[in-house]
């Protein structure tokens, strides 16, 4: 190669020498008209005529002309230069024009085919060159800038391009970038340019987004995990979470075994786990959802989870999750929880471009983890359970049970055995469509983007489809680059009017839904109450009704969001070192929600007649949120001597939160036809509208100083200060600081110089103290609400609602990681660790006061949490030939992490020890000094008396017994594992790339509810697990898990049901083809094109056997894209 | 140079940081700032209107200390459900049982939560005169300063000691101020006099501006027509509110109850009892009068004439309806003998209460099945004649006047002729006090007269505490019988009370 640049460059230089130093474009001349006609003459004769009717000086040899003998040229009026393109069409010769000299000469190759250009151009202050990839095809529209300049051109078919200097500057350094393709910067220097590109693998990692400034990850001190564009395609889940989870395990989802694969349930969502306690009332309700869900950054604003799971994910250009002080405290307040940063794709320089892609996605439902009894065995455990011959009964009672049985039976001798799971399931076909438009000159740019996205849950009826649409313009003016970005999006949600998946699990295989005539029935038969009533079960208070009727009516649960984002920004870069930025961003969502039961919904079955006129609901609700944030920043980057590296920002930002919801609850809908809110007979008993009201306002001022020594030693601090509406008076500002030092290994000499095999070493540490906010707009103040539903003779009254703290203010998470980044053998090998210990302080809780203060409670800043955990990453490049365009990688990673509560405020120890003495079958949350948040606080069982069949525990004490205390539960597991990871392979070979990934997690225990709901069950009126059938125990001797089959003590927390869990699963596997540059692809107009196939979810292996998605199904995913881009 | 940059920097921080102090300070829009509650006198009106509510809601004079567990204490309702051991322990006064504790804690956390309504108010008005229009400073003040001394005797009467053995001990805080500061607890002395000031001072704010010292209750509810004519109606119905005569009477029950431990309060609740007594409005007629047989006729059977203070409970037909009427737990167990009642007789004998207007018609057995063993109670039934109805719950009435007039008397005389003036109006034979021994006798006389005339409005219990009464005569309570104690009158503090207190 770097011969033949030298060859060219001789000879160009041979060219000059021989044509005259003093080189000039002459173009006029070549626009001249002339007319040449030829008759199958040779080239020499229409050359010669050229040159005696413009008064150029020709030049050719002889023997390279004289090969063109039989010339047609009609007799018309062209140029001098169409004319010489016309005759040299279909020779290997071109022209150069030199002065007053038409020069013939032979047409380079391919490769190098700028001769002819070259010589024209040089010597002019022009830039010029050939771009192409690594298989020596031309790349078209590549965007060749001269650096931090809008000057610049795009190449053309050939790969070519020109564009002039500015005269007063030397040193130029150019910019190539191309979609796909690794941006390159190369110093211009009078050679000749022949670039090559290389295809972009993972060509994000050098960046890290951090939503307020972009850093080298080389110069960073913090702990980062940068995901691409391209990761996300090839990790593909079943949305962007679960996409994410299967890249990075500290993205933990907290699985929600009943909602299973639900696409309207957004997810609890934690990295490097929980370090919140809920509040008071959360625990007595035992929710916590939301508390731990991270900071999500969307081009440099707040946005929610919801708006991050509607997004268009083919706009993504990159994920950061930020997780260590040094990364987290630039939020300063809202850090605590880690951060997701988005940043979505600029509209590229370009032609007009047309990007299409097309994806079918079909979901089957999973129900490996179901094994129900068939009709035949569920009569038999009726049978055996003894409720068709009881001897406390009378034998008249004992005949219609009889009776009824003998109804069954033959039921059952028909063939009677309803696959109940099937009925509500569905293959769940999802597609979504995108389109973009994109292109601009470099002073102008824009990008359209439209989305259709219809997700079909396997549930049917149950769905979720948005459309999103975005504009992207930029313009640039000198040194300013003004930029907007205006995304709408459309989301409307459907919940499948068949209800909870839980029904049908658990109907009895020997109903069937339809009658003789194939009507669906509304009520199962055979019936006979007296069999119903005898386990004195209220929902078994008449004929049991089919929950299939429901869904046969006029009911619906949908929701539908609009949202609207538009984000402008300003950049200006007065000089090389500085650079400032404004932005603005407005969001606005409005949100309406409609629930709907008609008076024949099941829902109402129970009521009386005197509730007539109650039957049919309409829940409606409707919302809206405004949010506004404008965003200032600057800053300064230099290198001085060589050797100091330094970076210096500041920030300041205003944010403003508003938002409210009205609900209206109504009763009284008779008909199903009639389902307009305003017919509404009432407002739901009792209730009127309800509504809330919130509005947050935050400032923040951000300082961040980065120095870098010799590529060596790097020293990163940032300083913030917060202030929001949320906290008290007297506490409304508050400071957060990081400080981060990192060590180049691989550059220091005693690393480059004995172990040259590594090429980055790298370890940093990090300290930072961030905040979290997530509580009530409203909680610090003192604040007066009126009696609603009361009065005082004719006036209104109004009360404290509660004491109100001046003093309260952010809950403070102090965090620090030490990692370390290995890359060896050529980056062959790479690893990345981190390590972690956070300490949570200032929770928010609530304190307890005596009575005689009027406030029972009080919101105090109480309460500590420690989390420590750590995460490994690697890759091992098993092949990684890139000439041959031939890759094969494995990766890994691990996580784990602990959480300890430290310190509880009073009234939450007080609350917790009264939670510990309720008993349930279900273990509820208890916190505990010491223990972790997680822990699953049972008794002890020691197992089945074989000679009884009832189960015995262990009391504190150490005691035998049969009977189940709450006070004896201690803790037996902890439902967090000890080790959470993926794995993942990746083999490319040319067009070609596969990828398979797994995740596992082990270490961890899990409160087995299948066990306790469907096997040791002691209603079995309804279908149970084959378990009941086979595993419980019948007779005096058996060694049995589960307790006598009919043993109807009450169902308990007890130890038996903590099962270890440990699981492997197939998150995806994918297979792609890319194609870029093709011939093939020229014909159909195409540049690019991209096929996936892939699927999601393919198997799920547990050592915890117990049904998944008890109220919506889990599912398995099949997805083929289609991307085209032209 | 730098010094100029480091002072201007200084300035532009500063101005910056007080902006978004400001901008940073939202007010919510479905709650009020309490700093703008009390911008206005309308704000200062609402905060006191909730302590009225709250003052009416189930955990104080709604129920509890009304007809409800006061009066189960007292032992004058009969448990109708043995399953319902609450009750029973209630009736019992055992205040180990964790249901009664419960109770008991309810009322105590009520009564300071009506404190803590008032003190909002009490510790900005003063320095928020300027938002009121004429004499509604005076008003607001006095009302919160009589609602603030009235919650706290109410801790003192059920949580205190017995009257006349009170010791050295402390025993709550008498709290002036809403914050999450812990109260230190005072002395028996210490705790009623802070009462007595708040009555003190409450009294002469209100003496001034009290349109209830010039003009009659049925003006003060017509503001309209009649001789008090205002666009604001928050200014009449003075009798639903702490008005000055509320302060005065509240004063008399005080320095009553005061009087068993330290005599000389008997003069300053005679004092106060008779200044009540002798209200007059501008023309010359009594403010309150006794009840008589025609207000009894007209279905007013807690004689609304008599009331200082009551609280307006617009529901209360249809309450009093779910309470007292064929399916209201409030009831007295009896048999019907040849008068008709057996226990009832004792405490009504037959000869005295022939036109006895607290006897007459209120008493009768329900005529459901299985429930005829049950008498109910007819004195918070409403006229079926909505425009007819008296909905209020008297808190201080007139009779009390009279029986704390008889009660602090210096001689046989003057006690007599209060008590036979009650008697007349009251319809009941006057008899004189026994000679041999006329103070006992005056005290049995009067004890009597506050159960019947006092019965299901929370004051029974409280008078035999005040009296000390260890035993009734026999058969007046129904099917339980009452024995009094020091263990029984004085209810425990609620456990985190003694938690907080003892730290």
């Amino acid at each position: 190669m770097k011969k033949r640049r030298n060859f060219i460059f001789y000879f160009l230089i041979f060219l000059m020498v021989l044509q005259g130093i003093n080189v000039k474009l002459c173009a006029q001349s070549l626009q001249q008209k002339i007319t040449v006609e030829m008759k199958n003459q040779p080239l020499k004769y229409g050359l010669d005529q050229i040159g005696k009717l413009s008064g150029f000086r020709m030049n050719y040899s002889i023997p390279a002309v004289s090969a063109y003998q039989n010339i047609n040229l009609s007799k018309e009026l062209r140029t001098v230069a169409a004319t010489l393109n016309l005759l040299l069409t279909n020779t290997n010769l071109t022209y150069n024009v030199d002065n007053d000299k038409i020069i013939i000469v032979s047409k380079p190759e391919s490769r190098s085919q700028l001769n002819g250009m070259v010589a024209s151009v040089l010597q002019n202050n022009q830039a010029y060159g050939v771009v192409t990839d690594l298989e020596n095809n031309p790349l078209a529209g590549v965007s060749v800038r001269l650096k931090d300049t809008e000057i610049g051109a795009f190449t053309d078919v050939d790969g070519k391009f020109t564009f002039s200097l500015p005269a007063e500057k030397t040193n130029f350094v150019l910019v190539f970038t191309f979609i796909g393709m690794k941006t390159q910067e190369v110093l211009w220097s009078d050679k000749i340019q022949n670039i090559v590109m290389e295809e972009n693998i993972n060509f994000l990692e050098d960046v890290i987004v951090t939503g307020i400034f972009k850093k080298k990850k080389s110069s960073y001190t913090g702990a980062v995990k940068v995901i691409s564009d391209e990761d996300l395609d090839m990790f593909r889940g079943r949305n962007i979470f679960t996409t994410i989870k299967n890249i990075d395990p500290s993205f933990n989802i907290i699985e929600n075994n009943n909602w299973g694969a639900d696409p309207n349930r957004l997810p609890e969502i934690q990295i490097r786990g929980a370090g919140n306690l809920p509040a008071l009332n959360q625990l007595q309700e035992q929710t916590s959802s939301g508390l731990n869900t991270p900071l999500i950054i969307l081009n440099g604003f707040e946005t929610t989870l919801q708006r991050m799971m509607d997004l268009n994910d083919q706009e993504i250009s990159s994920i950061s999750i930020l997780k260590d002080g040094a990364a987290t405290s630039l939020y300063g307040s809202r850090g605590a929880n880690g951060i997701i940063v988005i940043t979505t794709k600029e509209p590229e320089v370009g032609k007009l471009r047309m990007s299409v892609r097309s994806e079918i996605n079909v979901s089957l439902p999973d129900l490996t983890s179901y094994d129900l009894l068939n009709s035949r065995d569920k009569l038999e455990l009726e049978r055996l359970s003894g409720y068709y011959e009881s001897t406390t009964k009378d034998a008249a009672a004992n005949i219609l049970l009889q009776q009824y049985y003998n109804k069954v039976l033959a039921e059952v001798a028909k063939g009677v055995n309803t696959d109940w799971l099937a009925k509500p399931l569905r293959t769940g076909l999802d597609q979504t469509h995108n389109l973009k438009l994109e292109g601009g000159d470099r002073i102008f740019q824009y990008a359209l983007t439209a989305q259709y996205k219809d997700v079909q849950g396997v549930m049917k009826g149950s769905g979720r489809s948005t459309f999103n649409g975005g504009i992207d313009l930029a313009y640039r003016h000198k040194k300013l680059l003004f930029r907007n970005y205006l995304s709408v999006g459309n989301t409307t949600t459907a919940e499948s009017p068949f209800g909870s998946f839980s029904k049908y699990a658990e109907l009895n295989p020997y109903w069937k839904p339809y009658d003789e005539n194939g009507k669906l029935m509304r009520f199962f038969s055979p019936y006979e109450q007296n069999f119903l009533m005898q386990t004195g079960d209220v929902r078994f208070n008449g004929p049991y009704p089919n929950p299939m009727y429901d869904a046969t009516l006029n009911t619906y649960n949908t929701t539908e969001t609009t949202s609207i984002i538009n984000n402008f920004s300003i950049e200006w870069k007065p000089l090389e070192e500085l650079f400032f930025r404004g932005s603005a961003a407005i969001t606005n969502d409005i949100t309406n929600s409609d629930n709907f039961k008609p008076a024949k919904h099941s829902d109402f079955a129970g009521y009386s007649d005197a509730d007539l006129f109650r039957k049919g609901s309409y829940a409606y609700s409707s919302g809206k949120t405004f949010n506004y944030a404008i965003s200032l920043s600057a800053n300064y980057s230099k290198l001085i001597a060589e050797k100091h590296s330094l970076f210096a920002g500041v920030n300041f930002d205003v944010t403003q939160n508003k938002g409210y919801s009205y609900n209206i609850l109504a009763e009284g809908f008779p008909d199903e036809s009639i389902d307009f809110l305003g017919m509404a007979f009432q407002y739901q008993n009792n209730s009127g509208p309800t509504g809330s009201e919130s509005t947050i306002r935050r400032i923040g001022v951000l300082g961040n100083a980065n120095y870098v020594y010799d590529n060596r030693f790097l020293v990163d601090i940032s300083y913030r200060i917060d202030g929001a509406s949320l906290y008290g008076a007297n506490n409304r500002f508050a400071p957060f600081w990081s400080a981060g030092t990192g060590w180049n290994l691989h550059n220091e000499p005693f690393i480059k110089n004995n172990l040259k095999f590594v090429d980055r070493l790298k370890v940093r540490i990090s300290y930072g103290t961030t905040g979290s906010q997530n509580f009530n707009a409203y909680q610090s103040r003192a604040t007066y609400r009126y009696y609603m539903n009361d009065r005082y003779n004719m006036w209104m009254g109004a009360y404290q609602i509660a004491l109100g703290n001046e003093d309260l203010e952010w809950q403070k998470r102090n965090k620090l990681n030490v990692g370390v980044e290995v890359g060896i053998f050529d980056s062959r090998f790479v690893l990345e660790a981190d390590i972690y210990k956070e300490k949570t302080s200032n929770l928010l809780s609530n304190l307890e006061l005596p009575y005689s203060n009027g406030f029972s409670e009080f919101t105090e800043n109480i309460g500590k949490l420690e989390n420590s955990g750590f995460e490994l990453s690697g890759t091992y490049w098993i092949l990684r030939n890139t000439k041959r365009r031939l890759t094969w990688s494995l990766s890994g990673s691990i996580s784990h992490d602990r959480d300890r509560i430290v310190e509880l405020s009073e009234a939450l120890r007080t609350a917790n020890e009264r939670l510990a003495l309720q008993g349930g079958s279900s273990p509820n949350r208890i916190f505990r000094e010491g223990d972790s948040q997680s822990t699953i606080y049972v008794v002890q069982s020691l197992g089945i008396d074989p000679s009884t069949g009832r189960e015995l525990f262990l009391t504190k004490d150490g005691e035998v017994t049969y009977t189940w205390n709450a006070a004896d539960r201690v803790a037996v597991g902890n439902l967090l594992p000890k080790l959470r990871g993926n794995f993942s392979t990746m083999f490319r070979y040319k067009d070609f790339s596969l990828n398979l990934s797994f995740g596992y997690r082990s270490g961890g225990q899990i409160y087995n509810s299948t066990l306790r709901d469907k096997v040791e069950v002691n209603n079995k009126l309804l279908n149970v697990d084959a378990r009941v059938f086979t595993e419980r125990w019948k007779q005096p001797g058996d060694k049995a898990f589960f307790k006598g089959i009919n043993e109807y003590s009450m169902a308990v927390a007890t130890s038996r049901f903590v099962q270890d869990e440990n699981t492997f699963t197939c998150q995806n596997a994918s297979l792609r083809y890319d194609a870029k540059a093709k011939k093939w692809l020229d014909a159909i107009g195409a540049q690019y094109l991209a096929i996936t196939a892939s699927t999601g979810e393919l198997f799920y292996l547990s050592t915890v056997k117990r049904e998944r998605g008890t109220g919506y199904p889990y599912t398995r995913q099949f997805l083929l894209s289609l991307s085209l881009m032209f | 140079m730098k010094k100029i940059i480091f002072a201007i920097t200084l300035l532009l921080s500063s101005l910056l940081y007080t902006g978004c102090s400001d901008w940073l300070d939202v007010r919510p829009q479905s709650e009020i700032p309490k700093d703008n509650l009390f911008e206005t006198e309308n704000g200062f009106r609402s905060a006191l209107t909730g302590a009225y509510i709250r003052l009416k809601g189930g955990s104080l004079y709604g129920s509890a200390l009304m007809w409800g567990d006061i009066e189960y204490m007292a032992c004058n309702w009969y448990n109708t459900s043995s399953s319902n051991t609450t009750i029973t322990q209630l009736q019992n006064c055992d205040y180990t049982n964790a249901g009664v504790i419960s109770k008991i804690d309810a009322i105590y956390e009520n009564l300071y939560k009506v404190i803590a309504d008032v003190n909002s108010i009490l510790e900005v008005i003063d320095s928020k005169k300027s938002v009121f229009s004429q004499g509604g400073y005076e008003m607001i003040k006095g009302e919160a300063l009589t609602i603030r001394a009235f919650a706290h005797f109410d801790v003192l009467r059920l949580f205190g000691p017995v009257p006349n053995n009170v010791g050295e001990s402390v025993l709550f805080p008498y709290v002036t101020e809403v914050t999450k500061d812990i109260h230190n607890a005072m002395t028996y002395q210490e705790y009623s006099q802070a009462i007595i000031n708040d009555l003190d001072m409450a009294s002469t704010l209100l003496k001034t501006v009290d349109p209830i010292m010039t003009y009659s209750i049925a003006d003060l509810k017509d503001l309209t027509g009649g001789d008090f004519i205002s666009d604001d109606n928050y200014i009449g119905y003075r009798n639903i509110r702490m008005n000055y005569y509320a302060s005065v009477a509240l004063k008399a029950r005080v320095c009553l109850w005061l009087s068993a431990s330290d005599a000389g309060n008997k003069v300053k609740a005679a004092q106060c009892a008779q200044e009540v007594i002798d209200a007059k409005d501008h023309t010359g007629t009594p403010t309150f009068r006794l009840g008589v047989e025609a207000d009894r006729v007209a279905g007013d059977y807690t004689f609304s004439a008599e009331h200082i203070m009551t609280l307006s409970v617009y529901n209360l037909n249809t309450t009093a309806q779910n309470l007292f009427g064929e399916t209201g737990p409030y009831v007295r167990y009896d048999f019907n003998v040849t008068d008709g009642f057996y226990y009832l007789n004792n405490l009504f004998p037959v000869a005295e209460r022939v036109s006895d207007i607290r006897w007459i018609n209120m008493w009768s057995y329900r005529t459901a099945s299985g429930q005829t063993q049950y008498v109910m109670y007819k004195k918070f039934i409403q006229n079926v004649d909505e425009y007819k109805r008296i909905l209020q719950v008297p808190i201080l009435r007139l009779s009390e006047m009279y029986l704390v007039l008889a009660e602090c008397a210096e001689t046989k005389t003057d006690a007599e002729t209060v008590y036979k003036a009650f008697c007349d109006k009251k319809g009941i034979p006057f008899t004189g006090f026994s000679s041999a021994d006329w103070v006992t006798d005056r005290r049995n006389k009067i004890l009597r007269e506050y159960v019947r005339e006092f019965y299901a409005e929370g004051q029974t219990f409280f008078t035999y505490k005040r009296l000390n009464v260890t035993s009734l005569p026999t058969m007046w309570t129904p099917g339980v019988s009452f024995s009094g104690s020091a263990a029984k009158y004085v209810a425990p503090k609620p456990l985190r009370e003694i938690e907080y207190h003892n730290k």
